[in-house]
């Protein structure tokens, strides 16, 4: 059975991770605080003319492969 | 609806589903323990984990859910692909390897690692449970719309030949079989996909020259289904045996959905297109959209009329075409507030569904976690991209069936091939197994680990944990497949949407607490996990579109009728958790504290413990 006095440590977030979990958090939060309240900026085009939505949208989804490879480099996962 | 059955879909389904049993017979040599059965023995390796997360994760309503929404309304459906990824960040980044290092075999073994409490296991199974099953509930709706076209049989028979399967590989070799079953079926889902969005980008776009195809508005099409099933199309009878899109394609050249012109006034095929040009022809197109109204005649004949709609396709590639999210291009700050407690749910949902966290006890360690986690994000990451594709080239290839959103992906296949149809399908079939698989697991370890044998006593060897798991999962199986029947014309994406709303109202603010805040007593855990789970669930059923699509009401009564301002309740009750772990953490505590200690008496609330576990 796990140790259910594991130490602090064990229970932690590393600050990095926290850094990398902020910026996701940012990005999402300001996704939905536009679509939700300014729908019409999501209209634009930005991206060979693809809109904002959809640029932002696989964006998030491409933030988050980015960052969970982050995650690996030097984070505490990466240590046996 | 009724589809054709196609022999070669018949032939990959049957060789699935033989391969997929006889892997679970052998493999159940390997789950004799409780630590085999339940957790694989720890031993998985990452990279098989992290494959397997997706298949775990990518259940019907991601694949057949959000393609046929997209198809149908166009960009809301891709708004859960991102919500469905974005939880995945909160997986990796606070839970995943907390929860490995304290955990066993289910999730009540993390939220219970500090406590040794009968109350939070008894807490924490119930919701497992409550997750569990308004997880399942689409997931058999999807297994019936699956093997409905392919083989044939009527919905009923779709949902007990994927729920008996399941079960089989559940009882056989528990989270072994689990393991491979949704190893073999996220790879392959991603790959396929894969191929068939090269197919829709290697298409391109074209103008059907019909009419119907056009879209020109205006242009009707009605479906009529007498009292007694007979069917009717514009009036005349439509043969038992063949489908709407068929019956369109045989009297206009083409089904539902399509380009009705393209942008600078092109007619012909666009030809290849990459994946940015694709879209952003797509925006600059008209799409023909069907806008649907349903009414009764007075001999009770169920008439459905389909009116042709030339919609901008930018205005498809925005938020709020659906029902579900309408609100968001109207002026009412109460549907805007709907629509950011779904995404709201969506984002923390994901690391508080049971049937994932338990995934994490099938690595060894808690770099692996870590690792398959990344995979997992890979994965499917790379397939929610997909789907925005696999949606629009569905609603540009002429093959809708407009009665059945939740055919969209598959009836797409079978626009370029009816091999591609019959693989896809049978592909589709293992995303229902995989899924349902896992949820099974979650369930069955609730049932067996944490109530029977940790807080009753019943089951405290690890054989009879072994053998009561296995019960409950017949029981479960059983259970899920009379729920998939009952429910056979719910929305299975929104059902999922529930089941994220009560996981994270339930479950996020308990296992938040017990990883991170000290101040944390056993008392707050046991308030937050019931207060969220009542909470949340009290107010996802007094909801107008509960009312209005489980309980039978009309749209304006149902709404008259509604307890609640909104439908999605995350915004309310996820905060109602953390509030209620706070303030019953706090007041155990202050209690505790004042209260004069006799001489070796112990404090619960102010010290840990360790008393009865089972391991």
């Amino acid at each position: 059975m796990p140790d259910p006095h594991a130490p602090d440590a064990d229970r932690r977030v590393a600050p990095r991770d926290l850094a990398l979990f902020a910026v996701y958090c940012l990005a999402y939060g300001g996704f939905m605080a536009v679509a939700a309240f300014r729908l019409d900026w999501l209209a634009r085009p930005v991206v060979g003319g693809v809109n904002l939505a959809v640029a932002w949208g696989v964006g998030l989804i491409a933030l988050a492969i980015v960052l969970a490879a982050a995650a690996l480099v030097g984070g505490r996962g990466a240590k046996p | 609806m009724i589809h054709a059955t196609d022999p070669l879909a018949v032939v990959i389904f049957v060789a699935l589903v033989a391969a997929t049993l006889v892997l679970s017979a052998r493999l159940g040599r390997s789950a004799k323990s409780a630590g085999g059965y339940f957790a694989a023995h720890g031993q998985i390796g990452w990279f098989v984990n992290g494959v397997a997360f997706a298949g775990d994760y990518l259940s019907a309503a991601s694949f057949l859910g959000i393609c046929g929404m997209i198809a149908f309304f166009g960009y809301d459906g891709f708004l859960y692909s991102i919500g469905y990824l974005a939880g995945w960040i909160v997986a990796l980044f606070v839970v995943a390897e907390p929860v490995k290092r304290l955990g066993k075999y289910t999730f009540a073994d993390a939220l219970d690692a500090r406590f040794g409490s009968r109350g939070i296991r008894i807490a924490a199974a119930t919701s497992t449970l409550v997750v569990s099953v308004f997880y399942l509930i689409p997931q058999m709706v999807g297994a019936g719309a699956l093997v409905k076209p392919l083989l044939g049989v009527p919905h009923w028979a779709g949902v007990l030949m994927v729920g008996g399967t399941v079960t089989f590989i559940v009882t056989t070799a528990g989270m072994v079989s689990t393991t491979w079953v949704q190893f073999v079926k996220g790879g392959l889902l991603v790959v396929f996909c894969t191929v068939l969005v090269g197919l829709i980008l290697g298409r391109g776009l074209d103008v059907p020259l019909d009419a119907v195809g056009r879209g020109i508005p205006g242009t009707t099409v009605t479906l009529s289904v007498r009292p007694d099933g007979t069917r009717l199309v514009d009036g005349e009878p439509l043969a038992a045996d063949r489908q709407l899109d068929t019956e369109l394609r045989k009297r206009f050249g083409t089904g539902f959905g399509s380009v009705a012109s393209l942008p600078d006034g092109a007619t012909g095929p666009t030809g290849s297109l990459g994946p940015i040009a694709f879209l952003e022809t797509f925006s600059r197109s008209e799409i023909t959209t069907w806008r649907k109204s349903d009414s009764v005649e007075a001999d009770g004949t169920k008439v459905t009329t389909f009116t042709a709609v030339a919609t901008p396709g930018d205005s498809l590639l925005l938020p709020g075409g659906s029902p579900t999210f309408k609100g968001i291009r109207a002026d009412e700050t109460v549907k805007r507030l709907d629509f950011l407690s779904l995404m709201l749910a969506l984002f923390l949902g994901t690391a508080s569904l049971p049937h994932i966290l338990i995934r994490y006890y099938t690595v060894p360690d808690a770099r692996s976690a870590r690792k398959s986690t990344v995979v997992g994000i890979a994965t499917i990451g790379l397939f929610y991209v997909l789907t925005l594709y696999l949606g629009l080239g569905a609603m540009t290839s002429g093959a809708l069936d407009p009665t059945d959103s939740n055919m969209a992906a598959p009836l797409l296949a079978r626009s370029f091939s009816p091999t591609l149809f019959a693989a896809i399908s049978a592909i589709a079939f293992t995303t229902v197994l995989g899924t349902v698989s896992g949820l099974l697991m979650a369930g069955a370890g609730a049932v067996a680990h944490d109530l029977l044998a940790n807080a009753f006593g019943v089951a405290r060897d690890d054989r009879s944990q072994v053998r009561w798991g296995r019960v409950a999962a017949v029981g479960l199986g059983c259970g899920a497949m009379v729920l998939g029947i009952l429910f056979e014309r719910m929305n299975v994406t929104f059902l999922v949407g529930w089941a994220f709303n009560i996981a994270a109202s339930a479950n996020l603010p308990s296992l938040v607490g017990v990883l991170f805040w000290k101040g944390t007593t056993k008392a707050g855990v046991v308030a937050a996990s019931l207060v969220g789970l009542v909470s949340s669930l009290a107010w996802v059923l007094s909801s107008a579109e509960t009312i209005e699509k489980v309980y039978g009401f009309p749209a304006a009564e149902a709404a008259e009728l509604a307890w609640v301002p909104f439908t999605q309740p995350g915004l309310v009750t996820i905060p109602l958790g953390f509030v209620t772990l706070g303030v019953v953490s706090w007041w155990t505590r202050a209690r505790a504290t004042a209260r004069p200690l006799r001489a070796g008496a112990r404090n619960d609330e102010a010290m840990p413990r360790r008393d009865s576990r089972v391991d």
